[in-house]
C-alpha cells in the first residue's frame, strides 16, 4: 500500500470545470461504474469514491473521461460497429473494460499514467482462435477427411479455451490507472488512454520500435510498426481526430488539444509514419 | 500405472493450489490512499490584461448555448489589449507548475489567438526552448518529452497565424523551428510554412534534413478520408464478440446472442441523466457543487 499526493492544477483548462457539473447525477454514476469494471476497493480512501462529483477527485475526473467517450458524438445514442470511433469508441471502452471487470486508481511510481495486465492472455487467445479458424477455413470437404479436419478444428478450439482459462486464472488481468491520468492530462487525453488501454485489453501489443526522433524515445519498444496495423496507437489517435473533427458538447479549446496530441501520436508512436496529419 | 495417476493428479492440486494462492493475494492487496497536496493559488492578477485573460480562458474553455458569442466578446476584450495581455501570459506560464500542461496549453492558445505582432516574440521563445529531458522511465505510458512537444506545436501553429498575415519575422521564425531536433515540430512548422504566402517550397526543401522530406507530401485530410477501423468488435476481449447488438436510434439493446461472462454492458442514460439508475453500491453523488475555478 502506498500514500500519494496530487495537487489539483486549473479546473477550466483541464476540461473539469466543463464535464465535473455533468457527471454529478446519479444515473449516470450508477451506470459507469456498474458497467466499466471498477474495483470498489482501489477507488476508496482518498480516491472519491465518497466524493465522486468533487472534480479535484480522481474518480470524478476518470468519469469526466467516460462522460466525454459517451457523449460526444452528436447522436450518441448510434454506437454501431459499422460508424466511425466517435460513434462505437465508448463501446468499445465499455465492453473491454466490462470484459476485465478490474478497474483501479493507485499512486503509481510517477513512470506510468495506466497499465493494462493480462492483455497478453487475451492477445494468446485472439491469435490461437485465429489460427484454429484458419485451419477450420482450409478443412477439406469430402467425407471422412472433413471429420478429421473437423474434430482437429474442435480440439484446437477447446484447447484454446482451456490454455486461455488458465492464463487468466494465473495472471488476473486488471487495469491500474495512475496519478499522472488524474490530474497531468486534460479529459480528451484521459479519454484517449482509456481507447489506447481497452485496445491492449483486446489483446493487440505494440509490435515495433519508436521510429528515429520519436518523443516516445528513438529506437525503444511500444511503437506500433504502422496505421494499418490498428494498434493501440492508432485507436487513440483515430479518436482524438474523429473527437477534433466532429466532437460535441465541448469547447473549441479542448478539440484545439485533442488536434495537436493527435498529430503529436501520428508523427511519434508509427515506425513507418502513415503520411497524413491533421489539419 | 497407479502411481502416474497420483503423480498426475497431485501436479493438478498443486496448480489449483498455487492459482488459488496467487488468486487470493491479488484480492487481498491493499489499495494505496491518496490526499490532496497545497494546490496552485489564482495566479490572475487585478487588472484589466489579467482579467481579460482569465475571461478569455473560461469562455474558450465553457460549452453553452451563447458560448460562441461570449468566446467572441471574451477574444475582442483580449484583442482589444494584446500588448498588455502578452506580458501577463509569460507571467503567468512562469508561476505554473512544469507538469500543468493543459494550463500552460491554454495560455500558448490564448496568445496563438491573439494574432497580434506583439505574440511573436514569446511564441518563438515557447516553440524554440530545449525540451526538458524525459522524466518518465515509461515513455510509451506517458511521456513528458510528449507533452513538452505538444505545447511547442502549439506555438508552432499561432506563429502560423502571423505568418499567413504576410509577418515576415513569423516566418523566419518557422523555418528557425525546422533546426529544432523534434520532427513534430518540424512537421507542425512545415504545415505553416506551406500554408503562408511568399514562402519557395524549394527553401523549405534545402531547410530540412534529407529524411524528413516526405513531410512535405503528408496529406492534410478530414478525418473522414482516413482509413478507419475494421470491424472493431472483432478486436474485443474474449466472450465478448457476441455482445448485443443496438438498433439504430433506439435506447434499448437487443441481444442477438447470450455473451458468455460478464455479459453485455449496457448503453448509458441519456446525457441529460433524466433516467432512474439502479446501482446501489455505486458512488453516491453529493449536494456540494464541484469547484469550477481556481481555489485562492
Amino acid at each position: 500500500m502506498a500514500n500519494c499526493t496530487y495537487s489539483v492544477p486549473d479546473l477550466n483548462t483541464s476540461g473539469d470545470a466543463l464535464y465535473g457539473p455533468r457527471i454529478c447525477n446519479q444515473p449516470f454514476i450508477d451506470w459507469v461504474w456498474s458497467t466499466h469494471g471498477f474495483n470498489g476497493t482501489y477507488w476508496q480512501g482518498g480516491w472519491g469514491f465518497d466524493d465522486c462529483c468533487n472534480n479535484t477527485k480522481p474518480l470524478c475526473r476518470a468519469f469526466n473521461a467516460f462522460w466525454l467517450l459517451n457523449y460526444s458524438a452528436d447522436d450518441y445514442n448510434n454506437e454501431d460497429w459499422n460508424n466511425d470511433i466517435l460513434h462505437w469508441g465508448r463501446r468499445y471502452v465499455r465492453e473491454q473494460l466490462h470484459a476485465i471487470n478490474d478497474l483501479r486508481a493507485m499512486c503509481g511510481d510517477g513512470s506510468a499514467i495506466a497499465t493494462t495486465f493480462n492483455s497478453g492472455c487475451a492477445h494468446y487467445r485472439q491469435v490461437s482462435s485465429s489460427s484454429c479458424d484458419d485451419w477450420d477455413r482450409n478443412c477439406c470437404d469430402w467425407i471422412p477427411c472433413s471429420w478429421v479436419c473437423g474434430l482437429i478444428t474442435w480440439v484446437c478450439r477447446a484447447w484454446v479455451t482451456i490454455t486461455g482459462s488458465v492464463c487468466d486464472l494465473f495472471v488476473p488481468g486488471r487495469v491500474e490507472l495512475y496519478l499522472g491520468f488524474f490530474y497531468n492530462k486534460d479529459v480528451p487525453g484521459r479519454a484517449e488512454t482509456l481507447v489506447h488501454e481497452s485496445r491492449h485489453i483486446g489483446g493487440k501489443p505494440h509490435n515495433a520500435n519508436f521510429p528515429r526522433g520519436s518523443v516516445f524515445g528513438a529506437g525503444k519498444s511500444g511503437a506500433d510498426s504502422d496505421w494499418g496495423y490498428q494498434g493501440a496507437w492508432m485507436y487513440g489517435a483515430l479518436y482524438l481526430w474523429w473527437f477534433y473533427a466532429a466532437g460535441t458538447r465541448t469547447t473549441p479549446a479542448l478539440r484545439q488539444a485533442a488536434k495537436q496530441r493527435g498529430n503529436l501520436v501520428i508523427d511519434n508512436a508509427f515506425a513507418t509514419h502513415p503520411g497524413f496529419t491533421i489539419t | 500405472m497407479a502411481s502416474r495417476w497420483v503423480r498426475l493428479s497431485v501436479f493438478t492440486l498443486g496448480a489449483i493450489a498455487v492459482g488459488v494462492y496467487i488468486a487470493v493475494s491479488q484480492s487481498q492487496r491493499r489499495a494505496d490512499s491518496v490526499g490532496p497536496s497545497q494546490s496552485p493559488r489564482n495566479p490572475f492578477n487585478d487588472n484589466d490584461a489579467s482579467r481579460a485573460l482569465h475571461d478569455f480562458l473560461a469562455a474558450a474553455y465553457t460549452q453553452s448555448d451563447d458560448g460562441d458569442e461570449a468566446y467572441k466578446r471574451a477574444l475582442e476584450r483580449l484583442r482589444s489589449q494584446a500588448e498588455a495581455v502578452v506580458p501577463e501570459i509569460a507571467r503567468i506560464e512562469a508561476t505554473l507548475r512544469e507538469t500543468d500542461y493543459p494550463t500552460r496549453f491554454a495560455l500558448i492558445l490564448a496568445a496563438s489567438e491573439l494574432r497580434h505582432p506583439a505574440a511573436l516574440p514569446w511564441l518563438r521563445t515557447v516553440a524554440l526552448s530545449r525540451i526538458p529531458a524525459e522524466r518518465s522511465s515509461d515513455p510509451h505510458s506517458f511521456s513528458t518529452v510528449a507533452e513538452e512537444t505538444i505545447l511547442r506545436t502549439m506555438a508552432v501553429d499561432g506563429i502560423g497565424n502571423l505568418a499567413r498575415d504576410n509577418n515576415n519575422d513569423a516566418n523566419e521564425a518557422l523555418f528557425q523551428c525546422l533546426a529544432t531536433p523534434s520532427l513534430s515540430i518540424h512537421r507542425a512548422a512545415v504545415q505553416q510554412l506551406l500554408q503562408s504566402p511568399n514562402v519557395p517550397r524549394e527553401r523549405i526543401v534545402s531547410a530540412l534534413p534529407q529524411d524528413e522530406h516526405f513531410l512535405l507530401d503528408l496529406r492534410r485530410i478530414d478525418v473522414r478520408e482516413a482509413p478507419q477501423v475494421r470491424n472493431p468488435q472483432q478486436t474485443l476481449a474474449s466472450g465478448f464478440q457476441a455482445s448485443g447488438i443496438r438498433e439504430p436510434g433506439e435506447g434499448t439493446e437487443t441481444h442477438s446472442q447470450k455473451a458468455e461472462g460478464h455479459g453485455p454492458a449496457s448503453p448509458p442514460p441519456s446525457h441529460t441523466g433524466a433516467e432512474q439508475g439502479s446501482g446501489h453500491t455505486s458512488p453516491r453523488s453529493t449536494h456540494n457543487p464541484p469547484p469550477t475555478t481556481f481555489r485562492s
